[in-house]
């Protein structure tokens, strides 16, 4: 058994078995660039958990599609054909992103029965894992995109009517990364004792978990909308720990780190791999996991920052187009949950153009 | 004046004795092997902090750092009844003690968390819940957290024996406080497993309303999801609600076959749309049991002596198979007719014979030779 379990939270679109090995792969490399850290090894420190729910979405969608088709193939006209034509290819996979990714959003933020039936997998999973490990257990989980809304909707309730989740089982790091929770955020018609809002829920630093991190990159649309940047929370005192409990990357830490995440090595900057793949997002992840700053000296960040390339392997004139192109979506935080859609097709052309 | 010798002499054995046992008290908590590796870290000249942090890892690596009973009782599988566990949750206080009797630096973080520890083990024996964050050394304020490994990072000279000493004291503190806090959730530990054979139970009834449910179309699940629709349903663990025993049928389109007797055209295929239905069901344990429900429906079909258009009732046998009567107008007499109605979208993709099993029943085209 490693030092701590890392739960694996997914975002929007398709994910096959073994989805998260790409993200572990990121995770390692990162890890294997800090020497401090290497005391112990990666598989000794932590053990990854997928926690996958996309395929409660792909049943439904799928059981749109076949029953569509079946009365397509019977030919049927008028009313029946008018209500479920525009079903016929729900369950398709390929380039087919109005249904694998904007479905997804749609499916959770409008259907009560799947949110539910996705906050229930996602606890069971959480809660039989740690179950497994016996007492003593410590735990983390980073979440991406949908799967931070996910997330948080799933500890809101687990954390309710004084559970002991709340009580005996405090996560060490939640680590939201592309955070939507609050344009996806439902306030009303939740079950008895739940705060759907994020922002006044237990999902918090001091209170879910002892260590809060919050990664966005400055070009990636998504995260705009209703933006997860509060001001309210966490309190000063929080504010002030050394090391710091509470990271938002978008402002500098109690020690005046800045963390703004601006670099472009591919089009979709939305990517996990992509905000992982900076410095400024895997040191403090690595340094809140593992609960001390000094497994990553001061000299070492700032070494790999100064060699992390802004750029990468796409070049200049590549990643200059790329971010006049984000830019020109013309995202703001005014923006409703229901924006998102229209976000996403802009943001699925600019990934086409550049294929 | 040998009266007063002889006194001062046993005062200063005591005093020896008693800083002995101190020690022996702390050093009581750590096996050997943490103590070696935290004094290698220090000798190394390597920050502190990571080092204690590494001691005490997780409860699998316990047996490396933590000499304390309790830490061997809390990794073992099994329940923990309260009397025990006041005993072992007593001895961890006494640690405490003997800590803040040993230690300079971290005396008072000790006495803080003797006194914690005496507090708590009075509240359980008056039957209180504890609560296990409280002895987490990452939580907010803990006496050895963050803040006392930062004094000693920066107060702490590698080459010092008090440094050595006091590191060893607040990685004890650190044991400590780990071994009270698994030692809590142990106790606790019932709770866990009937909350996660909760979310294992509202799992398994999810998929059962998926999969036994009558097929839903979107806007079906989405009405059906509705409180208005959901009706009240109680919380089954902590904030989940549990999952609907029934579920309204809207504007549901599907294909059947109709049989008419006194019709012209006797037998063809239709299609139906079920205006407004209900099922039902009741549930036992992750099973949806006593399943029943009706629609109403209007079918469509071509009749050559009366209107295509009917109207009727459909009485649902199971999530997939209806049966019902329809009526048809006609200028001379009506016509009724029997509907066979089945949810055909889940034989799309099946091979002839599958789809012949999920009609009939499991092996029963195998058994028939179709």
């Amino acid at each position: 058994m490693a030092d701590q379990i890392v739960f694996l939270v997914h975002g929007m679109g398709h994910h096959a078995e073994g989805w998260h090995q790409p993200w572990v792969k990121a995770l390692a490399h990162a890890y294997n660039r800090y020497p401090a850290m290497q005391s112990r090894a990666f598989e000794t420190r932590f053990e990854f958990v997928p926690v996958s729910y996309d395929p409660i979405f792909r049943g439904i969608v799928e059981g749109w599609q076949s029953n569509a088709q079946a009365l397509a193939a019977a030919g049927i006209t008028g009313i029946g054909a008018k209500l479920t034509r525009w079903l016929k290819d729900a369950g398709e996979l390929k380039d087919n992103f109005a249904w694998t990714h904007a479905a997804d959003v749609l499916l959770y933020r409008l259907f009560d029965l799947a949110q539910g039936n996705v906050c229930a997998v996602v606890a069971e999973r959480i809660k039989t894992t740690i179950t497994a490990a016996g007492p003593g257990a410590r735990w983390s989980v980073i979440a991406h995109s949908l799967g931070t809304s996910v997330l948080h909707d799933t500890l809101a309730r687990m954390w309710a009517n004084d559970s002991v989740w709340a009580r005996d089982h405090r996560a060490r790091l939640i680590a939201m990364v592309a955070n939507v929770s609050r344009i996806l955020e439902r306030k009303k018609d939740l079950p008895a004792g739940v705060v759907g809002d994020v922002l006044a829920s237990p999902v918090r630093p001091g209170v879910a978990s002892n260590y809060f991190l919050n990664l966005e990159h400055a070009l990636d649309p998504f995260i705009w909308p209703r933006r997860f940047h509060p001001f309210a929370w966490p309190d000063a005192a929080t504010l002030a720990m050394n090391p710091p409990r509470y990271i938002h990357s978008a402002d500098p830490d109690v020690l005046g780190r800045s963390y703004v995440l601006d670099h472009i090595h591919g089009a979709n900057v939305h990517d996990f791999e992509h905000y992982l793949a900076s410095p400024k997002a895997h040191v403090p992840l690595f340094r809140m996991l593992l609960g001390e700053d000094e497994f990553i000296p001061a000299e070492d960040e700032r070494r790999n920052r100064d060699q992390f390339p802004q750029f990468g392997k796409l070049g200049e004139d590549l990643a200059i187009r790329v971010k006049l192109e984000l830019e020109e979506i013309g995202v703001h935080e005014d923006m409703g949950w229901d924006d998102l859609g229209a976000l996403w097709k802009k943001m699925a052309k600019i990934l086409r153009d550049l294929k | 004046m040998s009266l007063v010798l002889r006194a001062l002499g046993l005062a200063a054995a005591l005093a020896l004795c008693a800083a002995a046992h101190a020690q022996d008290g702390a050093r009581g908590v750590l096996t050997q092997q943490a103590l070696d590796e935290l004094a290698r870290c220090i000798a190394a000249g390597t920050p502190v902090r990571p080092c204690l942090s590494d001691a005490l890892a997780n409860p699998a690596d316990a047996p490396r750092s933590c000499k304390l009973p309790a830490c061997e009782v809390a990794a073992q599988p099994g329940e923990l009844g309260a009397e025990q566990a006041r005993g072992l949750l007593r001895e961890i206080a006494l640690a405490f003690k003997a800590l803040a009797d040993a230690s300079t630096a971290f005396q008072p973080a000790a006495r803080q968390l003797q006194s914690d520890a005496e507090n708590d083990v009075a509240e359980l024996r008056a039957g209180a819940k504890l609560q296990a964050n409280d002895w987490d050394v990452d939580r907010f304020n803990h006496p050895a957290g963050d803040t006392a490994a930062r004094r000693l990072q920066s107060e702490c000279a590698p080459a010092a024996v008090n440094c050595v000493e006091e590191a060893q004291n607040l990685l004890a503190l650190r044991v400590s406080s780990f071994a009270f806090r698994s030692l809590v959730q142990k106790v606790n530990w019932p709770d866990v497993e009937k909350s996660a054979a909760c979310s294992t139970l509202l799992r398994q009834r999810y998929e059962a309303y998926f999969d036994e449910s009558r097929f839903q179309w979107p806007w079906e699940l989405y009405l059906n999801g509705l409180p208005r629709f959901k009706g009240k349903t109680p919380l089954l663990c902590e904030g989940f609600e549990d999952v609907p025993a029934h579920q309204w049928i809207v504007m549901h389109p599907s294909l059947a076959i109709r049989h008419s007797g006194n019709a012209e055209q006797k037998t063809d295929a239709a299609v139906i749309i079920e205006l407004i239905g209900m099922r039902r069901w009741r549930w036992d344990g992750a099973e949806a049991v006593d399943a029943r429900g009706a629609s109403l429906i209007l079918s469509y079909s071509e009749q050559r002596d009366a209107k295509d258009l009917g109207w009727g009732v459909l009485v649902h046998l199971n999530e997939d198979v209806s049966v019902g009567l329809v009526r048809h107008k006609s200028d001379r007499d009506n016509k009724v007719s029997l509907m066979l109605g089945y949810e055909f979208g889940k034989l799309v993709g099946q091979d002839r014979r599958a789809a012949c099993d999920k009609v009939f029943g499991a092996g029963f085209c195998s058994r028939v030779g179709r």
